[in-house]
Protein backbone atom coordinates (compact mmCIF):
# COMPACT_ATOMS: atom_id res chain seq x y z
CA UNK A 1 0.00 0.00 0.00
CA UNK A 2 1.18 3.62 -0.72
CA UNK A 3 0.86 6.32 1.31
CA UNK A 4 -1.57 9.27 -0.52
CA UNK A 5 -0.68 13.11 0.70
CA UNK A 6 -4.03 14.75 0.51
CA UNK A 7 -3.84 18.61 0.99
CA UNK A 8 -6.29 21.32 1.45
CA UNK A 9 -6.13 24.33 -0.65
CA UNK A 10 -7.78 27.69 -1.42
CA UNK A 11 -9.27 27.39 -5.33
CA UNK A 12 -7.11 30.71 -6.34
CA UNK A 13 -4.11 31.68 -8.20
CA UNK A 14 -0.95 30.70 -6.64
CA UNK A 15 -2.15 28.80 -4.45
CA UNK A 16 -1.14 25.27 -6.01
CA UNK A 17 2.53 26.95 -7.10
CA UNK A 18 3.36 27.73 -3.50
CA UNK A 19 2.87 24.50 -2.15
CA UNK A 20 4.60 22.73 -5.27
CA UNK A 21 7.28 25.20 -4.07
CA UNK A 22 7.38 23.68 -0.74
CA UNK A 23 7.74 20.21 -2.31
CA UNK A 24 10.49 21.48 -4.93
CA UNK A 25 12.44 22.79 -2.26
CA UNK A 26 12.26 19.79 0.08
CA UNK A 27 13.79 17.85 -3.45
CA UNK A 28 10.57 15.69 -3.02
CA UNK A 29 9.45 14.32 -6.62
CA UNK A 30 6.03 13.67 -7.42
CA UNK A 31 4.94 10.52 -8.84
CA UNK A 32 1.15 11.46 -9.12
CA UNK A 33 -1.40 14.34 -8.79
CA UNK A 34 -4.59 14.78 -8.91
CA UNK A 35 -7.35 17.64 -7.65
CA UNK A 36 -10.78 17.46 -6.67
CA UNK A 37 -12.03 20.76 -6.19
CA UNK A 38 -15.47 23.08 -5.36
CA UNK A 39 -15.72 26.75 -5.81
CA UNK A 40 -13.72 27.98 -3.47
CA UNK A 41 -11.46 24.63 -2.18
CA UNK A 42 -9.99 22.03 -3.70
CA UNK A 43 -7.97 18.67 -2.26
CA UNK A 44 -5.01 17.76 -3.80
CA UNK A 45 -4.03 14.09 -3.66
CA UNK A 46 -0.30 13.63 -4.23
CA UNK A 47 2.03 10.39 -4.52
CA UNK A 48 5.76 11.26 -3.73
CA UNK A 49 9.20 9.56 -3.10
CA UNK A 50 9.40 10.57 0.47
CA UNK A 51 5.51 10.80 1.70
CA UNK A 52 6.76 11.55 5.09
CA UNK A 53 9.11 14.23 4.58
CA UNK A 54 6.43 15.78 2.18
CA UNK A 55 4.04 15.62 5.11
CA UNK A 56 6.46 17.12 7.36
CA UNK A 57 7.33 20.29 4.79
CA UNK A 58 3.63 21.07 3.96
CA UNK A 59 2.54 20.87 7.52
CA UNK A 60 5.37 23.17 8.66
CA UNK A 61 3.66 25.44 6.39
CA UNK A 62 0.66 25.51 7.59
CA UNK A 63 -0.76 23.33 5.10
CA UNK A 64 -3.67 20.98 6.37
CA UNK A 65 -2.59 17.39 5.55
CA UNK A 66 -4.09 14.04 5.27
CA UNK A 67 -2.54 10.97 4.75
CA UNK A 68 -4.74 7.76 3.56
CA UNK A 69 -3.16 4.53 2.30
CA UNK A 70 -4.04 3.72 -1.30
CA UNK A 71 -3.04 1.06 -3.05
CA UNK A 72 -0.98 0.54 -6.49
CA UNK A 73 -2.14 -1.63 -9.16
CA UNK A 74 -0.11 -2.49 -12.20
CA UNK A 75 -1.66 -3.74 -14.88
CA UNK A 76 -0.55 -4.73 -18.70
CA UNK A 77 -0.41 -2.03 -21.10
CA UNK A 78 -3.51 -3.81 -23.22
CA UNK A 79 -7.32 -3.02 -23.69
CA UNK A 80 -9.30 -4.48 -20.91
CA UNK A 81 -6.62 -4.92 -18.44
CA UNK A 82 -7.91 -2.08 -16.02
CA UNK A 83 -11.55 -3.80 -16.28
CA UNK A 84 -10.26 -7.05 -15.70
CA UNK A 85 -8.41 -5.98 -12.48
CA UNK A 86 -11.43 -3.77 -11.40
CA UNK A 87 -13.83 -6.86 -11.92
CA UNK A 88 -12.32 -8.43 -9.16
CA UNK A 89 -13.39 -5.37 -6.69
CA UNK A 90 -16.63 -5.47 -7.81
CA UNK A 91 -17.63 -9.04 -7.52
CA UNK A 92 -15.69 -8.45 -3.47
CA UNK A 93 -18.66 -5.47 -3.55
CA UNK A 94 -15.83 -3.17 -3.10
CA UNK A 95 -16.95 0.54 -3.81
CA UNK A 96 -13.99 2.59 -5.44
CA UNK A 97 -14.22 6.00 -3.98
CA UNK A 98 -11.52 7.22 -6.47
CA UNK A 99 -8.58 6.37 -8.99
CA UNK A 100 -5.92 7.87 -11.20
CA UNK A 101 -2.88 6.53 -13.28
CA UNK A 102 1.03 6.87 -11.92
CA UNK A 103 2.90 9.16 -14.06
CA UNK A 104 4.65 7.09 -16.65
CA UNK A 105 4.41 3.63 -17.79
CA UNK A 106 7.31 1.44 -16.51
CA UNK A 107 8.02 -1.84 -18.37
CA UNK A 108 5.49 -1.56 -20.45
CA UNK A 109 2.81 -1.72 -17.65
CA UNK A 110 0.04 0.88 -17.06
CA UNK A 111 -0.31 1.82 -12.88
CA UNK A 112 -3.07 2.83 -11.11
CA UNK A 113 -3.76 3.87 -7.70
CA UNK A 114 -7.45 3.03 -6.54
CA UNK A 115 -8.77 4.45 -3.01
CA UNK A 116 -11.65 2.39 -1.36
CA UNK A 117 -12.93 2.57 2.00
CA UNK A 118 -11.68 -1.15 3.17
CA UNK A 119 -8.10 -1.06 2.41
CA UNK A 120 -6.36 -3.19 3.85
CA UNK A 121 -8.70 -5.99 2.91
CA UNK A 122 -9.15 -5.22 -0.71
CA UNK A 123 -5.21 -5.26 -1.10
CA UNK A 124 -5.68 -8.50 0.10
CA UNK A 125 -8.03 -9.96 -2.03
CA UNK A 126 -6.47 -8.32 -5.07
CA UNK A 127 -3.28 -10.18 -3.83
CA UNK A 128 -5.17 -13.67 -3.94
CA UNK A 129 -7.05 -13.11 -6.71
CA UNK A 130 -3.57 -12.57 -8.77
CA UNK A 131 -3.66 -8.75 -9.72
CA UNK A 132 0.26 -7.49 -9.00
CA UNK A 133 0.39 -4.29 -6.81
CA UNK A 134 2.79 -1.73 -6.32
CA UNK A 135 4.43 -0.38 -2.96
CA UNK A 136 5.98 2.79 -1.89
CA UNK A 137 9.25 1.17 -2.17
CA UNK A 138 8.79 0.86 -6.23
CA UNK A 139 8.32 4.47 -5.84
CA UNK A 140 11.26 6.29 -3.65
CA UNK B 1 -19.14 39.41 47.18
CA UNK B 2 -16.51 42.10 46.69
CA UNK B 3 -16.92 45.20 46.42
CA UNK B 4 -14.27 48.70 46.00
CA UNK B 5 -16.40 51.14 47.01
CA UNK B 6 -19.76 49.27 48.16
CA UNK B 7 -21.53 52.24 49.57
CA UNK B 8 -21.80 53.79 46.23
CA UNK B 9 -22.12 50.10 44.41
CA UNK B 10 -25.17 49.37 46.40
CA UNK B 11 -26.77 52.87 47.13
CA UNK B 12 -30.68 53.03 46.97
CA UNK B 13 -31.57 53.72 43.64
CA UNK B 14 -33.32 57.36 45.43
CA UNK B 15 -29.93 58.18 47.07
CA UNK B 16 -27.94 57.57 43.84
CA UNK B 17 -30.22 59.36 41.38
CA UNK B 18 -30.18 62.65 44.05
CA UNK B 19 -26.60 62.49 43.83
CA UNK B 20 -27.17 61.87 40.05
CA UNK B 21 -29.09 65.21 39.75
CA UNK B 22 -26.59 67.23 41.70
CA UNK B 23 -23.57 66.27 39.95
CA UNK B 24 -25.63 66.83 36.21
CA UNK B 25 -26.83 70.60 37.55
CA UNK B 26 -23.41 71.49 38.64
CA UNK B 27 -21.77 69.83 34.98
CA UNK B 28 -24.33 71.17 32.85
CA UNK B 29 -23.13 74.05 34.40
CA UNK B 30 -19.46 73.58 33.93
CA UNK B 31 -19.71 73.09 30.12
CA UNK B 32 -21.63 75.84 29.35
CA UNK B 33 -19.50 78.28 30.23
CA UNK B 34 -16.69 76.36 29.69
CA UNK B 35 -17.23 74.55 26.00
CA UNK B 36 -18.20 76.95 23.38
CA UNK B 37 -19.46 74.51 20.90
CA UNK B 38 -21.85 72.88 23.43
CA UNK B 39 -22.83 76.34 24.72
CA UNK B 40 -24.31 77.32 21.38
CA UNK B 41 -25.60 73.82 20.89
CA UNK B 42 -27.85 74.57 24.23
CA UNK B 43 -28.27 78.57 22.97
CA UNK B 44 -29.88 76.97 19.56
CA UNK B 45 -32.62 75.05 21.34
CA UNK B 46 -32.97 77.30 23.92
CA UNK B 47 -31.84 75.51 27.29
CA UNK B 48 -30.03 76.99 29.92
CA UNK B 49 -28.32 75.78 32.79
CA UNK B 50 -30.42 76.77 35.44
CA UNK B 51 -33.20 74.67 33.40
CA UNK B 52 -31.43 71.40 34.45
CA UNK B 53 -32.55 70.21 37.71
CA UNK B 54 -33.88 66.47 37.99
CA UNK B 55 -32.38 63.61 36.10
CA UNK B 56 -35.66 64.20 34.29
CA UNK B 57 -34.44 66.82 32.34
CA UNK B 58 -31.57 65.78 30.74
CA UNK B 59 -33.95 64.97 27.97
CA UNK B 60 -33.65 68.55 27.17
CA UNK B 61 -30.65 68.70 26.27
CA UNK B 62 -28.71 68.64 23.05
CA UNK B 63 -26.79 65.24 21.57
CA UNK B 64 -22.89 64.97 21.39
CA UNK B 65 -21.51 62.98 18.52
CA UNK B 66 -17.85 61.70 17.31
CA UNK B 67 -18.78 64.39 15.02
CA UNK B 68 -18.43 67.12 17.11
CA UNK B 69 -15.33 65.66 18.68
CA UNK B 70 -13.95 65.83 14.88
CA UNK B 71 -14.88 69.47 13.93
CA UNK B 72 -13.73 70.51 16.97
CA UNK B 73 -10.55 68.02 16.71
CA UNK B 74 -8.03 68.04 18.95
CA UNK B 75 -8.55 70.28 21.88
CA UNK B 76 -12.45 72.63 20.95
CA UNK B 77 -14.39 70.42 23.35
CA UNK B 78 -11.85 70.21 26.39
CA UNK B 79 -13.33 71.98 29.19
CA UNK B 80 -10.63 72.85 31.23
CA UNK B 81 -7.79 75.27 30.33
CA UNK B 82 -5.33 72.80 28.66
CA UNK B 83 -2.92 73.67 32.35
CA UNK B 84 -4.93 71.48 33.78
CA UNK B 85 -5.02 68.45 31.75
CA UNK B 86 -2.50 65.93 32.21
CA UNK B 87 -2.85 63.08 29.90
CA UNK B 88 -4.47 62.97 26.25
CA UNK B 89 -5.66 60.03 24.27
CA UNK B 90 -6.99 59.18 21.44
CA UNK B 91 -9.28 56.89 19.95
CA UNK B 92 -8.43 54.00 17.45
CA UNK B 93 -9.42 55.97 14.34
CA UNK B 94 -11.40 52.58 12.86
CA UNK B 95 -14.74 54.59 12.14
CA UNK B 96 -12.93 57.66 10.20
CA UNK B 97 -10.52 60.60 11.72
CA UNK B 98 -9.02 60.05 15.63
CA UNK B 99 -10.85 61.78 17.75
CA UNK B 100 -8.68 63.16 21.01
CA UNK B 101 -9.54 62.84 24.45
CA UNK B 102 -8.24 64.94 27.72
CA UNK B 103 -8.10 64.44 31.38
CA UNK B 104 -7.21 66.28 34.52
CA UNK B 105 -5.71 64.78 37.55
CA UNK B 106 -9.38 64.42 39.02
CA UNK B 107 -10.25 62.64 36.05
CA UNK B 108 -6.90 60.06 35.96
CA UNK B 109 -8.40 59.40 39.35
CA UNK B 110 -11.80 58.69 39.23
CA UNK B 111 -11.46 56.57 36.07
CA UNK B 112 -8.86 54.47 38.15
CA UNK B 113 -11.44 54.09 40.50
CA UNK B 114 -13.48 53.12 38.16
CA UNK B 115 -11.18 50.50 36.45
CA UNK B 116 -10.14 48.83 40.33
CA UNK B 117 -14.23 48.83 40.64
CA UNK B 118 -14.12 46.68 37.24
CA UNK B 119 -11.22 44.63 38.83
CA UNK B 120 -12.70 44.15 42.23
CA UNK B 121 -16.43 43.29 41.03
CA UNK B 122 -14.94 40.06 39.30
CA UNK B 123 -13.56 38.97 42.57
CA UNK B 124 -10.21 40.64 42.34
CA UNK B 125 -8.22 42.04 45.24
CA UNK B 126 -4.51 43.25 46.14
CA UNK B 127 -4.23 39.51 46.52
CA UNK B 128 -3.89 39.27 42.41
CA UNK B 129 -2.09 39.46 40.25
CA UNK B 130 -3.38 41.62 37.20
CA UNK B 131 -1.90 41.13 33.50
CA UNK B 132 -2.24 43.92 31.72
CA UNK B 133 -2.26 42.63 27.74
CA UNK B 134 -4.52 45.52 26.07
CA UNK B 135 -2.11 47.72 24.46
CA UNK B 136 -0.37 50.56 25.89
CA UNK B 137 -0.53 54.26 24.17
CA UNK B 138 -2.59 56.28 22.66
CA UNK B 139 -5.61 53.80 23.39
CA UNK B 140 -6.95 53.80 27.03
CA UNK B 141 -7.14 49.87 27.60
CA UNK B 142 -3.56 49.51 27.98
CA UNK B 143 -2.75 52.47 30.97
CA UNK B 144 -6.42 52.54 31.74
CA UNK B 145 -6.80 48.98 33.19
CA UNK B 146 -3.62 49.40 34.74
CA UNK B 147 -3.96 52.43 37.04
CA UNK B 148 -7.36 50.62 37.77
CA UNK B 149 -5.14 47.20 38.97
CA UNK B 150 -2.80 49.73 41.16
CA UNK B 151 -5.97 52.01 42.94
CA UNK B 152 -6.69 47.95 44.26
CA UNK B 153 -3.34 47.21 45.26
CA UNK B 154 -2.97 44.49 42.59
CA UNK B 155 0.49 43.18 41.38
CA UNK B 156 0.16 44.64 38.26
CA UNK B 157 1.72 43.45 35.10
CA UNK B 158 1.97 45.70 31.90
CA UNK B 159 2.51 43.16 29.65
CA UNK B 160 0.94 44.92 26.74
CA UNK B 161 -0.73 43.02 23.66
CA UNK B 162 1.80 41.20 21.18
CA UNK B 163 4.64 38.66 21.84
CA UNK B 164 1.87 36.11 22.31
CA UNK B 165 4.39 33.37 23.50
CA UNK B 166 5.66 35.55 26.00
CA UNK B 167 2.33 36.38 27.35
CA UNK B 168 1.93 33.12 27.97
CA UNK B 169 4.84 32.54 29.86
CA UNK B 170 4.11 35.59 31.87
CA UNK B 171 0.97 33.76 32.93
CA UNK B 172 2.94 31.19 34.21
CA UNK B 173 6.06 32.89 35.79
CA UNK B 174 4.43 35.93 37.05
CA UNK B 175 1.74 34.19 38.68
CA UNK B 176 -0.87 35.47 36.50
CA UNK B 177 -4.38 35.34 38.41
CA UNK B 178 -6.37 38.04 36.39
CA UNK B 179 -5.71 38.67 32.96
CA UNK B 180 -7.18 42.21 30.83
CA UNK B 181 -7.38 41.58 26.56
CA UNK B 182 -9.49 41.76 23.91
CA UNK B 183 -11.48 38.35 24.20
CA UNK B 184 -9.93 38.29 20.08
CA UNK B 185 -6.71 38.02 21.70
CA UNK B 186 -8.10 35.70 24.13
CA UNK B 187 -8.80 32.97 21.46
CA UNK B 188 -5.37 33.74 19.37
CA UNK B 189 -3.56 32.88 22.80
CA UNK B 190 -5.74 29.85 22.95
CA UNK B 191 -5.03 28.94 19.49
CA UNK B 192 -1.17 29.31 20.52
CA UNK B 193 -1.53 26.90 23.47
CA UNK B 194 -3.04 24.19 21.54
CA UNK B 195 -0.09 24.46 18.81
CA UNK B 196 2.67 24.91 21.68
CA UNK B 197 1.80 21.99 23.73
CA UNK B 198 0.94 24.52 26.78
CA UNK B 199 -1.99 23.48 28.96
CA UNK B 200 -4.00 25.85 31.20
CA UNK B 201 -3.36 23.47 34.34
CA UNK B 202 0.11 24.90 34.11
CA UNK B 203 -1.67 28.90 34.76
CA UNK B 204 -2.99 30.40 37.95
CA UNK B 205 -5.40 32.48 36.06
CA UNK B 206 -9.01 32.81 37.56
CA UNK B 207 -10.82 35.56 35.47
CA UNK B 208 -10.44 37.55 33.26
CA UNK B 209 -11.88 40.84 31.91
CA UNK B 210 -12.46 41.34 28.02
CA UNK B 211 -13.38 44.22 26.13
CA UNK B 212 -12.60 46.68 22.77
CA UNK B 213 -14.89 44.44 21.06
CA UNK B 214 -17.81 43.04 20.64
CA UNK B 215 -17.71 39.27 21.65
CA UNK B 216 -20.71 36.70 21.90
CA UNK B 217 -21.20 33.89 24.37
CA UNK B 218 -19.89 31.28 22.21
CA UNK B 219 -16.79 32.85 22.37
CA UNK B 220 -17.21 33.81 26.23
CA UNK B 221 -17.62 29.67 26.36
CA UNK B 222 -14.64 29.14 24.63
CA UNK B 223 -12.02 31.19 26.47
CA UNK B 224 -13.34 30.36 29.54
CA UNK B 225 -12.95 26.64 28.58
CA UNK B 226 -9.67 27.41 26.63
CA UNK B 227 -8.13 29.37 29.83
CA UNK B 228 -10.11 27.58 32.94
CA UNK B 229 -11.35 31.02 33.53
CA UNK B 230 -14.27 32.87 34.05
CA UNK B 231 -14.68 35.47 31.73
CA UNK B 232 -16.14 38.50 32.54
CA UNK B 233 -17.21 41.62 29.77
CA UNK B 234 -16.17 44.88 30.46
CA UNK B 235 -17.32 48.54 28.27
CA UNK B 236 -15.83 51.61 28.25
CA UNK B 237 -15.33 54.06 25.11
CA UNK B 238 -12.23 57.00 24.74
CA UNK B 239 -15.03 59.49 24.48
CA UNK B 240 -16.69 58.94 27.74
CA UNK B 241 -13.31 57.20 29.88
CA UNK B 242 -11.99 54.21 28.61
CA UNK B 243 -12.72 50.37 29.83
CA UNK B 244 -14.53 50.43 33.13
CA UNK B 245 -17.14 52.77 31.89
CA UNK B 246 -19.30 49.43 33.07
CA UNK B 247 -18.42 45.52 33.61
CA UNK B 248 -19.63 42.49 35.12
CA UNK B 249 -20.35 41.30 38.41
CA UNK B 250 -19.59 37.60 39.38
CA UNK B 251 -22.83 37.04 38.13
CA UNK B 252 -21.70 37.50 34.67
CA UNK B 253 -25.20 39.07 33.64
CA UNK B 254 -24.78 42.14 32.49
CA UNK B 255 -22.40 45.47 33.15
CA UNK B 256 -23.22 47.44 36.04
CA UNK B 257 -22.38 50.96 34.76
CA UNK B 258 -20.92 53.18 37.19
CA UNK B 259 -23.66 55.57 37.50
CA UNK B 260 -22.24 58.05 39.86
CA UNK B 261 -19.95 59.34 37.23
CA UNK B 262 -21.62 58.46 34.05
CA UNK B 263 -25.46 58.04 33.25
CA UNK B 264 -26.61 56.20 30.44
CA UNK B 265 -30.05 56.70 28.48
CA UNK B 266 -31.59 54.55 25.37
CA UNK B 267 -32.81 56.24 22.80
CA UNK B 268 -34.16 55.78 19.61
CA UNK B 269 -31.46 56.12 17.03
CA UNK B 270 -33.73 57.59 14.13
CA UNK B 271 -36.18 59.47 15.92
CA UNK B 272 -33.56 60.26 19.43
CA UNK B 273 -36.64 59.94 21.91
CA UNK B 274 -35.74 58.04 25.29
CA UNK B 275 -36.70 54.90 25.31
CA UNK B 276 -38.56 52.57 28.11
CA UNK B 277 -36.26 50.70 30.56
CA UNK B 278 -35.53 47.48 29.06
CA UNK B 279 -35.99 48.40 25.61
CA UNK B 280 -32.73 47.86 22.81
CA UNK B 281 -31.69 50.88 21.41
CA UNK B 282 -28.40 52.83 21.25
CA UNK B 283 -26.77 53.82 24.32
CA UNK B 284 -26.00 57.56 25.28
CA UNK B 285 -24.00 58.72 28.25
CA UNK B 286 -23.30 61.69 29.92
CA UNK B 287 -20.32 62.40 31.79
CA UNK B 288 -21.16 64.04 35.55
CA UNK B 289 -18.12 64.25 36.98
CA UNK B 290 -15.55 64.43 34.43
CA UNK B 291 -13.19 67.90 34.13
CA UNK B 292 -11.73 67.66 30.87
CA UNK B 293 -13.98 66.25 28.42
CA UNK B 294 -17.15 65.99 30.44
CA UNK B 295 -18.96 64.79 27.45
CA UNK B 296 -23.28 65.48 26.99
CA UNK B 297 -25.55 62.67 26.13
CA UNK B 298 -22.61 61.15 23.77
CA UNK B 299 -24.31 59.26 21.45
CA UNK B 300 -22.02 55.93 21.38
CA UNK B 301 -23.38 54.18 18.56
CA UNK B 302 -23.49 50.78 20.51
CA UNK B 303 -26.70 49.25 20.67
CA UNK B 304 -27.75 47.65 24.16
CA UNK B 305 -30.66 47.37 26.57
CA UNK B 306 -30.62 48.67 30.17
CA UNK B 307 -31.50 46.80 32.98
CA UNK B 308 -32.43 48.76 36.47
CA UNK B 309 -33.25 45.09 38.16
CA UNK B 310 -31.50 44.85 41.49
CA UNK B 311 -28.40 42.09 41.14
CA UNK B 312 -27.66 39.09 42.44
CA UNK B 313 -24.36 40.58 43.74
CA UNK B 314 -26.05 43.57 45.72
CA UNK B 315 -25.46 46.27 43.57
CA UNK B 316 -28.15 48.88 42.47
CA UNK B 317 -26.50 49.96 39.55
CA UNK B 318 -27.88 49.65 36.13
CA UNK B 319 -26.95 46.73 34.33
CA UNK B 320 -25.94 46.97 30.46
CA UNK B 321 -26.76 44.34 28.53
CA UNK B 322 -24.04 43.49 25.71
CA UNK B 323 -23.88 45.74 22.86
CA UNK B 324 -25.35 43.98 20.31
CA UNK B 325 -23.62 45.41 17.74
CA UNK B 326 -22.61 49.15 16.85
CA UNK B 327 -25.03 51.27 14.56
CA UNK B 328 -21.58 51.73 12.80
CA UNK B 329 -20.90 48.34 12.17
CA UNK B 330 -24.47 47.91 10.88
CA UNK B 331 -24.13 46.69 7.12
CA UNK B 332 -27.29 47.09 5.07
CA UNK B 333 -26.95 44.05 2.52
CA UNK B 334 -29.49 43.50 0.08
CA UNK B 335 -31.56 46.28 2.66
CA UNK B 336 -31.58 44.08 5.20
CA UNK B 337 -30.00 45.35 8.60
CA UNK B 338 -26.94 43.01 9.60
CA UNK B 339 -24.58 43.09 12.58
CA UNK B 340 -21.45 41.59 12.08
CA UNK B 341 -21.98 40.15 16.02
CA UNK B 342 -25.24 38.17 14.95
CA UNK B 343 -23.46 36.46 11.86
CA UNK B 344 -20.46 34.99 14.43
CA UNK B 345 -23.16 34.07 16.95
CA UNK B 346 -24.88 31.87 14.31
CA UNK B 347 -21.52 30.47 13.38
CA UNK B 348 -19.97 29.84 17.17
CA UNK B 349 -23.53 27.98 17.54
CA UNK B 350 -22.77 25.86 15.00
CA UNK B 351 -19.35 25.32 15.34
CA UNK B 352 -17.53 26.82 18.49
CA UNK B 353 -13.76 25.77 17.14
CA UNK B 354 -14.80 28.09 13.67
CA UNK B 355 -13.08 31.56 15.49
CA UNK B 356 -10.68 32.97 12.68
CA UNK B 357 -12.79 34.56 10.02
CA UNK B 358 -13.40 37.27 7.93
CA UNK B 359 -17.04 38.86 6.69
CA UNK B 360 -16.37 40.41 3.04
CA UNK B 361 -19.30 41.95 1.43
CA UNK B 362 -18.96 43.25 -1.63
CA UNK B 363 -20.94 44.72 -4.84
CA UNK B 364 -21.46 42.67 -7.97
CA UNK B 365 -23.19 43.70 -11.07
CA UNK B 366 -25.28 45.75 -8.74
CA UNK B 367 -26.01 43.24 -6.83
CA UNK B 368 -24.65 43.23 -2.32
CA UNK B 369 -22.43 39.97 -1.93
CA UNK B 370 -21.61 38.72 1.47
CA UNK B 371 -19.12 36.21 1.82
CA UNK B 372 -17.77 34.46 4.82
CA UNK B 373 -14.22 33.70 4.76
CA UNK B 374 -13.52 30.75 7.71
CA UNK B 375 -10.33 28.69 8.26
CA UNK B 376 -11.15 25.67 7.94
CA UNK B 377 -11.37 23.97 11.36
CA UNK B 378 -9.06 21.37 11.84
CA UNK B 379 -11.64 18.65 12.67
CA UNK B 380 -12.64 18.96 9.39
CA UNK B 381 -11.31 15.42 6.87
CA UNK B 382 -10.18 17.61 4.05
CA UNK B 383 -9.88 13.94 2.64
CA UNK B 384 -13.76 13.77 2.72
CA UNK B 385 -14.88 15.78 -0.19
CA UNK B 386 -18.09 15.20 0.99
CA UNK B 387 -18.01 16.29 4.73
CA UNK B 388 -16.17 19.83 3.49
CA UNK B 389 -19.39 20.64 1.57
CA UNK B 390 -21.84 19.30 4.07
CA UNK B 391 -19.85 21.90 6.31
CA UNK B 392 -20.45 24.58 4.01
CA UNK B 393 -23.93 24.27 3.15
CA UNK B 394 -24.54 23.63 6.93
CA UNK B 395 -22.91 26.76 7.84
CA UNK B 396 -24.66 28.90 5.21
CA UNK B 397 -28.14 27.38 5.85
CA UNK B 398 -27.46 28.05 9.89
CA UNK B 399 -26.39 31.48 8.98
CA UNK B 400 -28.76 32.40 6.34
CA UNK B 401 -31.65 31.60 8.79
CA UNK B 402 -29.78 33.79 11.12
CA UNK B 403 -29.30 36.88 9.42
CA UNK B 404 -32.52 37.13 6.95
CA UNK B 405 -29.79 37.48 4.05
CA UNK B 406 -28.14 35.23 1.85
CA UNK B 407 -23.98 34.25 2.68
CA UNK B 408 -21.62 32.38 1.06
CA UNK B 409 -19.29 30.58 2.92
CA UNK B 410 -15.76 30.22 1.68
CA UNK B 411 -13.36 27.36 3.48
CA UNK B 412 -9.96 29.12 3.58
CA UNK B 413 -6.42 27.91 4.34
CA UNK B 414 -5.38 27.73 8.16
CA UNK B 415 -3.59 30.94 9.30
CA UNK B 416 -4.39 32.69 5.86
CA UNK B 417 -6.36 35.15 7.53
CA UNK B 418 -4.70 37.97 9.67
CA UNK B 419 -4.36 37.47 13.54
CA UNK B 420 -5.24 39.99 15.75
CA UNK B 421 -3.25 41.15 19.13
CA UNK B 422 -5.90 44.49 19.89
CA UNK B 423 -9.18 44.76 18.10
CA UNK B 424 -9.97 42.42 15.73
CA UNK B 425 -11.26 43.10 12.11
CA UNK B 426 -13.76 41.13 11.27
CA UNK B 427 -15.53 42.97 8.39
CA UNK B 428 -14.11 43.84 4.90
CA UNK B 429 -16.92 45.91 3.19
CA UNK B 430 -15.41 46.18 -0.25
CA UNK B 431 -18.20 48.42 -1.45
CA UNK B 432 -17.16 51.75 0.05
CA UNK B 433 -13.98 51.88 -2.64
Amino acid sequence: MIKQISVFLENKVGRLEAMLNILADAEINIRAMTISEDDDNGTVRLIVNNPEKAEEVLTANNFVVRTPLVIGVTVRDEPGAVRDALKIMSENKINIRYLYPLVGCPHGNANILVRVKDTERSAEILKKAGVKLFTQADLS
Amino acid sequence: MNYYKKEIETAPRAELEELQASRLAKQIRHVYDNVAPYRAKMDEVGVKPEDIKTIADLAKLPFTTKQDLRDNYPYGMFAVPLSKVIRIHASSGTTGKQTVVGYTQADIDLWAECAARSIASVGGSNDDFVQVSYGYGLFTGGLGMHYGAEKLGAVTIPASSGNSLRQLEMFKDFKTTIVCMTPSYAISLIELMKESGISKEEFKLKAGIFGAEPWTEEMRAEIEKGLGIKAYDIYGLSEILGPSVSCECEKQCGMHVCEDHFIPEIIDPDTLEPLPAGTQGELVFTCITKEALPLIRYRTRDIATLIYDKCDCGRTLVRMKKPQGRTDDMLIIKGVNVFPSQIESALLGFDSTATNYLIVVDRVNNFDTLELHLEIPSHIDIEERGEIKNYKNKAQEIITSAIGVGIKVNLVEPKSLARSMGKAVRVEDRRKK
